[in-house]
């Protein structure tokens, strides 16, 4: 069935498929303008072979794949079809010849291919016409020979560069340091930034793309079919601001948003991308191990394109100073933030809601199978409660606290259905409340815990009206148990476990900081900057918004615009001290959860959103403060555990 | 929820709420899940509930059968009772249905055996 439109007189059957084959290439044309060739060309659209019938890429590939060398196969959300990308038009033909028609099995029903040639891929997957705001793209930022030096520059010698899996990388100025998605500021290479990118670096600066020369380099090299896994550079490690010079190959750039968004940006050779604002602190990048791109030709069709050894250089400006290596949040800010803390009950409430009550409801399977040790101080202390006693733990998360004591009966409440549901599921009590508005009864308790809550709450105010609460359900003489995380998270000269666990480093790409550099322009894609015309001007996108304006991260319903010398909340560099007692804590999400989406091997592209969750943490002597100023209890225990401070408290009357 | 999480339940925290106990409950499914009998346990739950409001809430759901108005005296010892007691407390779940609060009828729902007991952004008071 090389060509459908054959003269020849056909069989019944062959007429029969005929006509499906031309009512799915109507539906392909009415859907994604994308037309069927007559001839044969390297691109098969296989209809019935596409997610939404259920077929996976790996089916599709073993398939596929006995016919010749694959290039790409593209697999559409929610489209009954899929394109399988030949490296020639040979393969193509056999696989189309031999495959239409055939009976393919996904969830349990036999799928009938309907295979046709097609001479493009439908833009969706192509490069999207919008791009992260605080992005700009210079084209033809430098000259031919320009390149061509570059690239000779990187003719590396065998063991003076790091071959990864998916990219060789060598470095410049400082080594980064992959375990820990830093560079180490007091160990500077012998080797700084060549001499031969001064030239454009400057011209850089003068075009006020950046405002710094930068001072590191890392030069990544990736033969077609490599790629690097999405990721945000690291805050606290470097200034807003990073380069990427792309050479040789053009090579699509991926842009995703912790919320979802998805959108695509072509690199051409010897275009300079510059990430600033929220595309720099915000966006995660990346790049799809593929072997073809989907390019826009001249005629506006989408067509692959191979891709060739794509080399960028990707310059840095370092942001710690030395001796200052553990408190690496960025401090260096102009005071130019998205997110305040609130002045008002409603603001709170709407911080809390966005910076902890959504994040858990997003998090709550994967929080959970981190959360499954109880702390040894907790569980003697649920453990000593004499029998027959009623214990409330508010904020139960998923429960781990619940079946400690099976001697009293214990009832979980938490603000997350998501959690509060994990608990249901292992056969407890538990029901989706506020710590504020505890539906209990008052003097009901003889004990409660409140673990890891009460820190979570964006004002004074709030804080103590959730110790009034736990106070208001305990019966004269019951106790509660309060831990908060610590400001302080090295006592006596010991770490906490929290900061000790440098391991988890290795698994924090993305700490994000919602800082701007207002005098950046915004979102701009620059055509043909001569290699030596340096009086082009930055023209802004005046669609773009300043992070502060656009409010991705901040306060929404018209809260973000805050009177001047209001005080920001910094983003937390996960397993550092604490800078602030008010910030914002990463949370790196594992999507390995209900991933079923089945890739070939060497296509492990991976998206892991990244949550803010909001934190107060409390100083020495600030819990008990807190306590007393509630008044009827009385502190029976105060205690420092593990990066915490607790308090046990003992209503009075 | 089991009727003992009930017994302990108020909307005291809705605008306007005194006392907000006991929630009626209406439910549209119920289940019965085993749970071992401890007598002790149980007893020491007696002590502790409101009898008044258990019966109510027994009624509610229609299972007030066979259980005294008042609590029966000795029931340390009397093992029907503390039977009847312990199946109702302990062993009854309510999975689907509402809670009602008894002073401004807002309803909660209960959703797979999990009440529901936040308010929505406009009823929470500003001056908490």
């Amino acid at each position: 069935m090389a060509a459908p439109m054959t003269k020849t007189k056909l069989s019944k059957s062959e007429k029969k498929i005929n006509k499906k084959l031309n009512r799915s290439q109507q539906l392909i044309f009415k859907q994604d303008k994308i037309e069927t060739k007559t001839v044969a060309s390297n691109v098969l659209c296989v209809y019935n072979g596409g997610l939404d019938v259920g077929v996976c890429q790996e089916s599709v590939y073993k398939l596929f794949k006995e016919y010749g060398e694959i290039n790409e196969i593209i697999m559409i959300p929610q489209k009954a079809y899929c394109f399988v990308c030949y490296q020639n038009e040979k393969d193509s033909e056999r696989a189309c010849d031999a495959l239409t028609g055939h009976n393919m099995t996904a969830d349990g029903q036999d799928c009938k291919l309907n295979i046709f040639y097609v001479s493009q891929v439908p833009p969706s997957i192509g490069p999207t016409s919008t791009i992260p705001p605080g992005l700009i793209l210079l084209k033809d930022f430098i000259s031919e020979e320009k390149e061509d030096e570059l690239l000779k520059y990187v003719e590396w010698d065998e063991g003076t560069e790091q071959d990864f899996k998916l990219r060789k990388v060598k470095h410049y100025g400082y080594e980064f340091n992959y375990a820990v998605n830093s560079v180490d500021p007091i160990k500077p290479l012998v080797q700084g930034i060549p001499d031969v990118c001064h030239g454009f670096l400057h011209k850089a600066k003068d075009l006020s793309v950046i405002n710094y020369i930068p001072d590191q380099l890392t030069i990544s090299q990736y033969q077609p079919g490599q790629g690097i896994l999405s990721h945000a550079d690291t805050v606290g490690a470097f200034k807003d601001g990073i380069m990427l010079l792309s050479l040789g190959s053009q090579v699509l750039m991926e842009f995703r948003h912790p919320k979802g968004e998805h959108l695509s940006l072509l690199l051409p050779p010897r275009s300079l991308l510059v990430m600033t604002g929220e595309s720099r602190y915000i966006w995660s990048h990346g790049i799809t191990p593929r072997k073809t791109d989907i390019i826009p030709s001249e005629d506006g069709q989408f067509t692959p394109t191979k891709r060739g050894i794509h080399t960028s250089f990707t310059f840095r400006k370092l942001a710690i100073n030395k001796g200052s290596v553990e408190n690496s949040v960025s401090s260096d800010h102009d005071g130019k933030e998205a997110i305040c803390l609130p002045h008002t009950e409603e603001e709170a409430r709407t911080l809390e809601q966005q910076h902890v009550h959504q994040v858990y409801e997003e998090i709550a399977d994967h929080f959970s199978s981190t959360r499954h040790s109880p702390w040894p101080q907790i569980v003697d202390f649920l453990k000593e409660q004499p029998p027959g006693s009623i214990m409330a733990d508010i904020g139960c998360g998923n429960g781990k606290y619940l079946g400690i004591n099976k001697m009293i009966y214990s009832i979980g409440s938490d603000r997350s259905f998501g959690l509060v549901k994990i608990c249901q599921q292992r056969c407890f009590e538990a029901l989706v409340s506020d710590v504020l508005s505890i539906p209990l009864r008052c003097n009901i308790c003889d004990v409660c815990i409140c673990i890891a809550v009460i820190h979570h709450l964006s004002t004074k105010e709030r804080r103590f009206g959730a110790v009034q609460e736990l106070l208001r359900i305990l019966r004269p003489g019951g106790k509660v148990l309060i831990y908060v995380w610590a400001l302080e998270q090295e006592r006596h000269k010991v770490k906490s476990k929290y900061l000790k666990q440098q391991k988890y480093l290795k698994q924090q790409k993305n700490g994000n900081s919602v800082n701007s550099d207002k005098e950046s322009p915004q979102n701009v894609i620059l055509e043909n900057v001569s290699a030596t015309d340096k009086s082009s001007t930055v023209e802004s996108n005046p669609t773009s918004q300043t992070l502060q304006e656009c409010g991705q991260l901040s306060l929404e319903d018209g809260h973000q615009n805050y009177e001047t010398g209001n005080k920001n909340i910094n983003i937390h560099v996960n397993r550092t001290e604490f800078k602030d007692q008010d910030m914002f804590v990463p949370w790196q999400l594992r999507n390995n959860h209900g991933n079923n989406d089945k890739k070939p091997k060497d296509c492990n592209i991976e998206v892991a959103p990244t949550y803010h969750r909001f934190y107060h943490v409390f100083k020495q002597g600030e819990l008990e403060e807190l306590c007393t100023l509630a008044g009827n209890c009385d502190i029976v225990k105060s205690y420092y555990d593990q990066g915490n401070w607790c308090v046990i408290l003992q209503k009075i009357s | 929820m089991k009727l003992l999480t009930h017994n302990m339940l108020s909307s005291n925290f809705v605008k306007g709420v005194t006392k907000g106990f006991p929630l009626k409950i209406m439910a549209s499914k119920i289940e019965e899940k085993e749970v071992d009998f401890n007598p002790e346990f149980i007893s020491r739950m007696i002590a502790k509930l409101d009898w008044p409001a258990l019966y109510t809430a027994a009624g509610d759901i229609k299972k007030a059968e066979g259980l005294p108005e008042t609590i029966t005296e000795n029931y340390e010892s009397n093992e029907d009772f503390l039977k009847i007691a312990h199946n109702l407390l302990l062993q009854v779940e309510i999975i689907e249905g509402d809670l009602i609060c008894p002073e401004t009828g807002r309803k909660f729902p209960i959703t797979n055996g999990i009440p529901n007991m936040l308010l929505h952004e406009d009823e929470v008071t500003g001056d908490k």
